[in-house]
């Protein structure tokens, strides 16, 4: 008995202790009052994304939700309501009355994220009593102008308008600061970006061709800028319209020229070449001689045999690029050490992430050189047992085209305030010097040989452009066999131009091609060709052909000056109509003026003397 | 018959019965407020249907006076079993109502057997600890209680509904506690819980609410270190086993005791991190702090403390508030209904609803110290505890400082199949109340 009564009083303090504490935070939130945090949200403006010129990519909008409150839809009638709504939001029949009967909440949307123009419509309705339970709803959305442009850059924001992808994700919390409820409204900052809206545009078209004409599974694209690792476009195909991502196949959104690792196949000769000169394996007179296969004897009983595309015959570095031959690539890479390779071919960033602002950024893939087999080391520098990016591809022809600096690539080049002041600002960085000057130059002087007559990349050739240029066409292997698949390549090529002073870094794959042919000297080299080409008319560099003019830089535009009337009449010829109106503040002159425009006729004529009272008449066109 | 009646009717409490009246009207006058937008437009009929689930069971109640609840203790088992196939059934075949498997009926009448299961497993939990007081061992009698609230629980736990079957673990601790079970398995079972609870939440606490690393709690949920801690418990475990067979000494049983609480509380919590979905997890944590989910998770509770400040001392007056007819509370007529209470008619109005809840309790913990029959003591305390849990949960959730979990406000929040479990509970305490003196 006394043990229940122990308990009994146990549980009765234990309850009263709570009841003691419940009631005291109860009376504690009813004295404090409501808090301000939520009696008036904050609302945060998510902040531009812009290109390297100023245009928008991506910017802040007024969008409108439709919802439905069920409880005030008119009973009899809302079916009709709803059909009106379909109508004046153009959307399919029957959808908005599907939507209200298949759920069971009494609050839901019946279309998100409408634009304004859409949404007035149904307020006018509601103003004058209509669609009753129908309610517009204004929230902040994503709108980007450009719609596909430079997608996978830009990326997209989530119905929330929360960064999901791309520069919309990895700047998220510059673009959108913490909602602040002492402020009212927030701004975010804006993010420069180095593309150039219209080098993007121009090479997405021309990408587009390449990916249609040769019926690829993907096409990337990437120019970059040599002196300052700027990126100028980059272009990944398949691409989508981040205004609607949701109605793209999520390998649409696939950021592939950061993401998706691959062989790099024979491009990759240009940097395993240039490593082994910078090693001093090689120099530019080294002569090695390709008799159709590399071969090594590596025991009594085990010969490595690797084909080449041919018989080149004698060739120096310059001829192993030009013809890309495997045999003599092979052949030079034996003349340093595994480890040495590997560690020049780590500082050209392989097996490293490039550091490009977007999420997930694959680093590739270059095993240790202690763990190389005995034929790694001449198929690595043929180009395959490693995986790559387009964009260390990209970022390592940068150190080709840059003296032999390798930069860090850049996507955004600044960050500004909400004022337009500066918040950050990328400087050009430098990663690490990768190769001398002069071997630099001796391996752009071998790739200028592959555009050659000869040359593998004869196709990417520009009549009065210097370019130097490799392409590759790598295999792939088959997820399904584990083996090389007979029909799946990857063809690619990188373009460097002008190749005496290179200006801009060009770098092509394209995925799976299943056209006529798979041959990366064949479909890729045209393409860099019409990019190269594009490019140059848009910068306006050099050619050739072209006299170029020396200008100081700068334009200086004559100042328009005030129009004034002295003792003798002036040539107003030409002259605009906002100029003239001090002419009508005169009180000593009767001016009449005709027409808008520019003067085209004046009386009297220039010189004519002139005095107090004299009657002026201009005509303007 | 009739001078029984007459004897039953005096003998009744009225306290209790008054009590819960006034707090049903209070019910349906807020379930009405909930119910009307900000332009006086009356966009719910829930109060009406309300009134006539509390008439329906007003007459539940008179029943369960009229029968003798000791008549009804040999069927206790038959009730508990078809409870059971109940709640069986509504797993298999039940409606899902808000991500619930937990309806049943027909058309547009339905009940949820899981708030019925609660006041058929304390009547056969009471059967239970009264018939095997003097004639099983503590730990075995500790098991079979742990057993017949475990199997309701259970597939109330897999409907999923987390709220409901959190219920049965205060109903057990109250009957086990006023039922004489030893103190030692009690304070193993609330160990336990509460260190499962606690791993559940740790990893998602530890991320969003904590915002830091906490030195070196990561190994109690992060893949290998885990096991590793799992491993090392089951061999102290089973080394203090084997020490207190062979040695019979108390403290490696103690020893034992800890560890097995640890171990159950680690596999617990990985199966919760199995069953449960991350937002889930965020729902019983984030009152901890709404503002990390200011717009998810965090909202409820958030809307919820701006209307109990928007309320005052006074209230803004009945059907006066904002935060209801704009409709920024969820569930108004349901889980927050004593939100939009305290919006309308403030503090005061709060403590009005405390002090008739407390009248109710104070009169059934009153009614345990002159119950002499250990069968009614159990019922009574079932009972108590699951209201006490339910009050406890429920308005401290719309204060901010328990979990969200989705369980009623008893007598207050709209629904009929809650309201008529609860009454027909209190029908039983008003009729052991009536009875007390009968032999």
């Amino acid at each position: 008995m006394e043990r229940r009564h122990l308990r009994y009083w146990t549980a009765i303090a234990l309850l009263a202790a709570f009841a003691a504490f419940v009631t005291a935070r109860y009376a504690r939130l009813a004295s404090e009052g409501p808090s301000p945090a939520s009696a008036r949200p904050s609302e945060v403006v998510r902040g531009s994304i812009l290109d390297r010129n100023g245009r928008p990519l991506a910017v802040d909008t007024n969008l409108y939700n439709i919802a439905v409150w069920r409880p005030e839809l008119e009973k009899d009638t809302w079916t009709e309501d709803a059909a009106e709504l379909e109508r004046l939001l153009d959307l399919e029949p029957g959808s908005v009355r599907r939507a209200v009967e298949s759920s069971r909440s009494d609050f839901l949307y019946a279309v998100k994220r409408i634009p304004a123009s859409r949404a007035q419509a149904v307020q006018e309705r509601k103003r004058n009593g209509g669609l009753s339970g129908f309610v517009v709803e204004k929230v902040h959305g994503r709108l980007y102008p450009e719609r596909n442009l430079a997608s996978h850059v830009v990326g997209f924001v989530g119905t929330d308008n929360y960064g999901l992808a791309g520069i919309e994700a990895r700047y998220e919390k510059e673009l959108s600061p913490p909602a602040d409820p002492g402020k009212g409204v927030v701004y975010g900052n804006q993010v420069i970006l180095t593309l150039d809206a219209d080098a993007q545009y121009l090479l997405e078209g021309i990408a587009r061709k390449a990916w249609q004409d040769n019926g690829a599974e993907a096409v990337m694209l990437l120019a970059q800028r040599a002196s300052t690792g700027e990126i100028l476009a980059y272009v990944s195909l398949p691409d989508f319209d981040p205004n609607d991502f949701l109605a793209y196949p999520e390998t649409a959104w696939s950021d592939r020229p950061a993401l998706y690792a691959y062989e790099p196949g024979s491009v990759f000769k240009v940097f395993s070449m240039a490593g082994l000169m910078e090693l001093g394996g090689i120099d530019e007179r080294s002569v090695f001689v390709c008799d159709g296969a590399y071969e090594k004897v590596v025991s009594p009983e085990e010969t490595i045999r690797i084909r080449c595309l041919g018989t080149h015959g004698r060739v120096t570095v310059k001829e192993i690029l030009e013809y890309s031959c495997n045999d003599g690539a092979g052949q030079a890479s034996d003349t340093v050490s595994s480890l040495d390779f590997y560690d020049i071919l780590r500082e050209f960033g392989f097996g490293l992430r490039t550091g490009l602002p977007l999420p997930g950024e694959s680093p590739g893939s270059l095993r240790e050189s202690k763990t190389w087999s005995l034929r790694s080391k001449p198929t690595i520098a043929m180009g395959q047992e490693l995986l790559v990016t387009a964009a260390q591809m990209t970022a390592a022809a940068g150190a080709l085209a840059n003296g032999g600096i390798l930069l860090k690539p850049r996507l955004v080049s600044r960050v500004l305030a909400p004022d337009g002041s500066t918040v950050s600002e990328e400087p050009i960085q430098p990663v690490r010097r990768v190769l001398s000057p002069e071997n630099t130059r001796k391996i752009l002087a071998a790739m200028e040989a592959a555009a050659g007559e000869a040359g593998t990349g004869r196709r990417a050739a520009i009549s009065d452009v210097r370019l130097a240029v490799k392409t590759g066409t790598a295999q792939m292997i088959d997820p399904g066999t584990g083996r090389y698949s007979d029909k799946d390549f990857i063809a690619s090529c990188v373009g460097i131009f002008p190749a005496d002073e290179p200006e801009i870094v060009l770098y092509l794959a394209i995925v799976k091609p299943r056209g006529e042919s798979t041959y990366g000297g064949r479909i890729a080299a045209p393409v860099i060709r019409e990019a190269a080409e594009s490019l140059i008319t848009l910068y306006g560099l050099a050619r050739g052909s072209t006299p170029t003019l020396t200008h100081p830089g700068r334009v200086v535009l004559p100042r328009p000056g005030i129009v004034q009337v002295g003792q003798t009449m002036p040539d107003l010829s030409g002259t605009p109509k906002r100029l003239l109106l001090p002419l009508l503040s005169r009180e000593d002159l009767e001016v009449t003026i005709e027409g808008d425009g520019y003067v085209v006729s004046q009386d009297p004529p220039p010189g004519s003397p002139v005095s107090p009272g004299t009657k002026i008449r201009l005509v303007l066109e | 018959m009739i001078a029984n009646l007459k004897a039953l009717f005096s003998d009744i409490d009225w306290y209790i019965l008054g009590a819960t009246i006034i707090l049903m009207v209070v019910g349906v006058l807020f379930i009405f407020s909930s119910g009307i937008t900000s332009t006086g437009v009356v966009v719910s009929t829930e109060y009406l249907r309300q009134i006539v689930w509390v008439s329906v069971g007003l007459v539940f109640l008179m029943l369960v006076i009229l029968v003798d609840y000791k008549r009804l203790k040999d069927s206790s088992l038959a009730i508990y079993a078809v409870v059971i196939v109940l709640l069986v059934y509504t797993r298999l075949f039940g409606r899902v109502v808000n991500g619930a498997r937990s309806w049943i009926g027909i058309g547009e009448l339905g009940i949820q057997p899981s708030e019925f299961a609660k006041i058929a497993t304390i009547f056969f939990l009471s059967r239970y600890l009264e018939g095997t007081r003097h004639s099983l061992p503590g730990l075995r009698r500790f098991l079979g209680a742990l057993v017949i609230v475990g199997v309701p629980m259970l597939l109330v736990l897999s409907q999923p509904d987390f709220g409901t079957a959190l219920v049965f673990i205060p109903i057990l601790l109250t009957m086990s506690y006023l039922g004489g079970l030893e103190r030692r398995y009690i304070v193993f079972l609330l160990s336990t819980v509460a260190l499962t609870l606690v791993l559940v939440v740790l990893p998602l606490w530890e991320r969003n609410i904590a915002a830091r690393a906490t030195g070196f709690l990561f190994v109690l949920y992060e893949g290998s270190y885990r096991y590793g801690i799992l491993g090392a418990c089951i061999v102290t475990l089973g080394l203090s086993v084997w020490g207190f067979l062979a040695f019979r000494k108390r403290y490696y049983y103690w020893i034992a005791y800890v560890f097995l609480i640890g171990i159950l509380s680690l596999v617990g919590s990985e199966l919760g991190h199995r069953v449960l979905k991350d937002y889930q997890i965020m729902r019983l944590i984030v009152f901890l702090d709404p503002t990390v989910d200011p717009r998810g998770s965090g909202w409820n509770i958030l809307q919820s403390i701006t209307a109990i400040g928007s309320g005052g001392f006074a209230g803004r007056g009945f059907l006066q508030g904002t935060q209801s007819h704009y409709r920024f509370l969820p569930q108004q007529s349901t889980d927050f209904i004593f939100s939009i209470l305290s919006e309308e008619w403030g503090f005061l109005g709060g403590i009005v609803v405390f002090g008739l809840y407390g009248l109710i309790l104070w009169r059934s913990l009153a009614l345990l110290k002159t119950v002499k029959d250990p069968f009614a003591v159990g019922i009574v305390a079932g009972l108590s505890g699951m209201i006490l849990f339910h009050f406890m949960i429920n308005v401290g959730m719309t204060m901010g400082i328990m979990p969200i979990t989705g369980i009623p406000l008893f007598f207050l929040s709209y629904g009929g199949s809650s309201l008529w479990a609860v009454l027909v509970g209190i029908g039983l305490i008003l009729g052991i109340s009536a009875r007390r003196y009968h032999s």
